[in-house]
């Protein structure tokens, strides 16, 4: 409204209302005075969310207090939703589609005052804050990568990583939506979900350590042996999952491949590992890089890794490939030249996928993962996105 | 018990390759990049032998100047990452107005060309202000994923600062090596 | 930008002196006290007072663990410690020398360095609920009468103004 209409109503009002004891039934309007609109406003409400809407995160790297997740749809290309993110935020989402889980800091003077670390509950159809659940012992402040948290396999948990700068992971139960408790950790990092109640954590020395936990938040925990060299060839945080096997993938800065899988109690198993880039391609410089680098998809039974030429340590260059890897034969089956350089990678999570790349100035592209064809392109998806994910079918 | 061997030849192989540079972090500063429309390229020669970070520092001094704490190769940033506060009309050892040094740094060492001698360097991210987002210095040579918190560049170090949020980063001598 | 460069190019001979001149004030550290620098003090600080509410304060404090069989042991298994990139001679050195500068008021009286061989041992067991042994530590050393209620090292830790 404009301040001049305000002040005008005031006015009118304290006049209509005149001198006291003089009451008017202002319940009822004359006549004349009644407006009857044409159009009601309304608010929208999303249809139940498409396997193919991608939710891009972008933290907004300009003003990092005030990042956002931007929806859209990757067969038109057309804008969906926005949901609004605190300080380097992390975003799961609910297998069942009901929810976007966002766990997110803020401060309640912007950049100054009281901090707070919640778990905001999104409606996935009206995207509204439906909950608030605070996190007493913070969270990690990194900028946003997806294994600073994670849901149980059941999705009744959720695990949010904690660096203060010791190590240790909050448990919040979304069934109840409370905050259980905080657990204990050697120094080692991330949550990787291994079962209903279960997780490992990467540690200094390139080991896994297990962890089991309870609905009341006790939990053990289970070294391993190291299984990668952490000094001279460390795995990137981000690792992609087979839901069947649910075994993990991590891929390692030389580009050599990790599959770790897990038996029921989610006790790590000896792991197998191989390079994925091959004596002419290393010679050429291909290595793994970007941010969310790799993607798995259960139906194709592929892992995806973003390529790039370049130098030892240059880890976070964009890719310029996406390699499609057999983990059956351990091979390269395909290679796709991206039409831009991109920084992360998502697979779709239905039986008819895409993959969708992201570059760094905020262009999506949509290609058909089983033959490379570039579908199309998607601009402006944010400022400085990082992020890719998707609801399952 | 696990960790037995393994984690001897770890601490050996660490202290080896660790000696030039020991804790370095900082929040990613891509966005300069970003703005600046360039791919993310190497501001440095990259040793492919195992002695990276000796090699690192090394190489930096001899490309290092000692005139314009403005620029990424001040020799004083041979462990930066993040935004320079000399940009953002702080100092090399100062914050800008209205943000705070953080009580807690990482520490690199550091070869100043004009004398030859190696220096100790805390680097200190300034918090309570949003991101500056002037001068990125991104150099991810012997950059570490997380789980190796001291050498990971991704992380907000504003620990026991009033608030935690990111402004710049700046470099003080604790020392001669 | 241009007047930067300019700014630079002026400033840059004046600079290049006091640069220099600079170096020969700059004191040189002792191999431990390097070690300190490099492996702790980035978190702890170099005065040892630690940042409030999340790094304990060394200085003044660390020593009262060693009154405590469990504490001595806890000293060295904590991730910091076992995670260090120092081998384990020059960590007990540095366990040794910081426990001296920083908190020798606080030391057990019947306190003895640690060996090579205790650090060697301590480090294949890092703790896996650091939280919760130092809580418990803590309450030991306040019902001990050697911490007041209510001081655990990271309250009175070093506070930003």
């Amino acid at each position: 409204m404009g301040r001049r209409g305000w002040i005008l109503g005031t006015v009118v009002a304290t006049l209509l209302a005149g001198p006291a004891g003089a009451q008017q039934d202002i319940g009822v309007l004359p006549e004349q005075a009644r407006l009857v609109p044409e159009e009601e406003f309304t608010i929208r409400t999303l249809p139940e969310p498409s396997p193919h809407w991608v939710y891009v995160l972008d933290v907004a790297f300009d003003n990092l207090v005030a990042s956002r997740v931007n929806i859209f749809d990757a067969d038109t290309g057309d804008f969906v939703g926005v949901l609004h993110s605190g300080y380097v935020p992390n975003v799961l989402l609910a297998p069942d589609r009901s929810a976007v889980y966002i766990v997110e800091t803020y401060w309640s003077h912007g950049t100054r005052g009281k901090r707070e670390d919640l778990v905001t509950v999104f409606d996935s159809r009206t995207l509204e804050a439906e909950a608030e659940i605070v996190l007493p012992k913070g969270r990690a402040l990194v900028v946003s990568k997806q294994p600073v948290a994670a849901l149980s396999d059941d999705a009744r948990f959720l695990l949010s990583f904690n660096l203060s700068p010791a190590t240790s992971v909050s448990l919040v139960d979304l069934g109840a939506q409370r905050y259980v408790g905080e657990i204990e950790s050697p120094g080692c990092s991330l949550v990787y979900p291994t079962g209903d109640r279960s997780f490992s954590m990467l540690c200094p020395d390139g080991s896994l350590v297990d962890v089991s936990f309870r609905e009341d938040g006790s939990a053990t925990t289970a070294d391993n042996e190291p299984f990668f060299d952490s000094e001279t060839d460390p795995v990137f945080e981000h690792a992609a999952r087979d839901s069947a096997s649910r075994a993990w993938f991590f891929v390692s800065y030389d580009g050599r491949l990790y599959e770790v899988a897990y038996d029921e109690k989610g006790r790590t198993k000896p792991v197998d590992s191989w390079s994925i880039v091959g004596k002419a391609e290393a010679e050429e410089g291909w290595r793994p890089g970007g941010w969310q680098l790799v993607g798995w998809h259960d139906g194709l039974k592929r892992l995806f890794v973003l390529m790039h030429k370049g130098p030892k340590w240059s880890h976070k260059w964009p890719g310029e490939e996406v390699w499609v890897i057999d983990p059956a034969t351990n091979g390269v089956e395909r290679r796709i030249a991206l039409e831009e350089p991109s920084l992360s990678l998502f697979l779709t999570r239905d039986a008819d996928p895409l993959l969708v790349t992201l570059t760094e100035t905020g262009v999506l592209g949509v290609y058909d993962p089983q033959t490379g064809e570039h579908l199309r392109s998607v601009e402006g998806v944010g400022v400085t996105p990082f992020l890719l994910d998707g609801f399952r079918p | 018990m696990r960790r037995s061997s393994r984690l001897d030849r770890w601490v050996e192989e660490a202290t080896r390759r660790i000696a030039w540079r020991t804790s370095r972090r900082s929040l990613l500063a891509r966005l300069g990049a970003v703005l600046a429309g360039g791919a993310l390229l190497p501001l440095l020669p990259v040793d492919r032998s195992g002695r990276f970070r000796q090699a690192h520092a090394q190489a930096f001094a001899e490309q290092a100047q000692t005139t314009d704490d403005t620029a990424c190769d001040y020799w004083r940033y041979c462990a930066m990452d993040g935004y320079l506060c000399t940009c953002c009309n702080g100092a090399v050892n100062a914050c800008p107005a209205g943000s705070e040094p953080s009580p807690t740094s990482w520490v690199g060492s550091c070869i100043n060309p004009a004398d030859g001698q190696v220096y100790l360097v805390a680097y200190r991210d300034c918090c309570g202000k949003g991101v500056c987002g002037r001068c990125p210095c991104l150099s991810t040579e012997g950059e570490m994923p997380i789980y190796r918190p001291q050498l990971s560049n991704d992380i907000d170090w504003c620990f026991g600062a009033k608030s935690m949020v990111y402004h710049c980063t700046a470099a003080g001598i604790v020392g001669r090596a | 930008m241009r007047t930067a460069v300019l700014a630079a190019l002026l400033l840059s001979a004046a600079a290049l002196a006091a640069s220099v001149a600079a170096a020969g004030e700059v004191r040189r550290v002792g191999e431990v006290q390097e070690d300190y620098a490099r492996n702790c003090q980035g978190c702890h600080r170099a005065d040892g007072l630690g940042a409030y509410g999340s790094v304990p304060r060394i200085r003044g404090f660390a020593g009262l663990f060693t009154h405590l069989p469990e504490g001595r042991e806890y000293l060295i298994r904590v991730p910091g410690v076992v995670w260090a990139m120092l081998d384990d001679a020059r960590l007990a050195r540095l366990m040794n020398w910081m426990l001296e500068a920083y908190s020798r008021d606080e030391l057990a009286p019947d306190f003895r360095p640690y060996t090579v061989e205790e650090i060697r041992e301590a480090r294949r067991r890092p703790l896996a609920n650091v939280g919760t042994v130092r809580a418990r530590l803590i309450a030991e050393l306040q019902r001990r009468g050697l911490l007041p209620p209510g001081e655990d090292g990271l309250v009175s830790a070093k506070r930003v103004r």
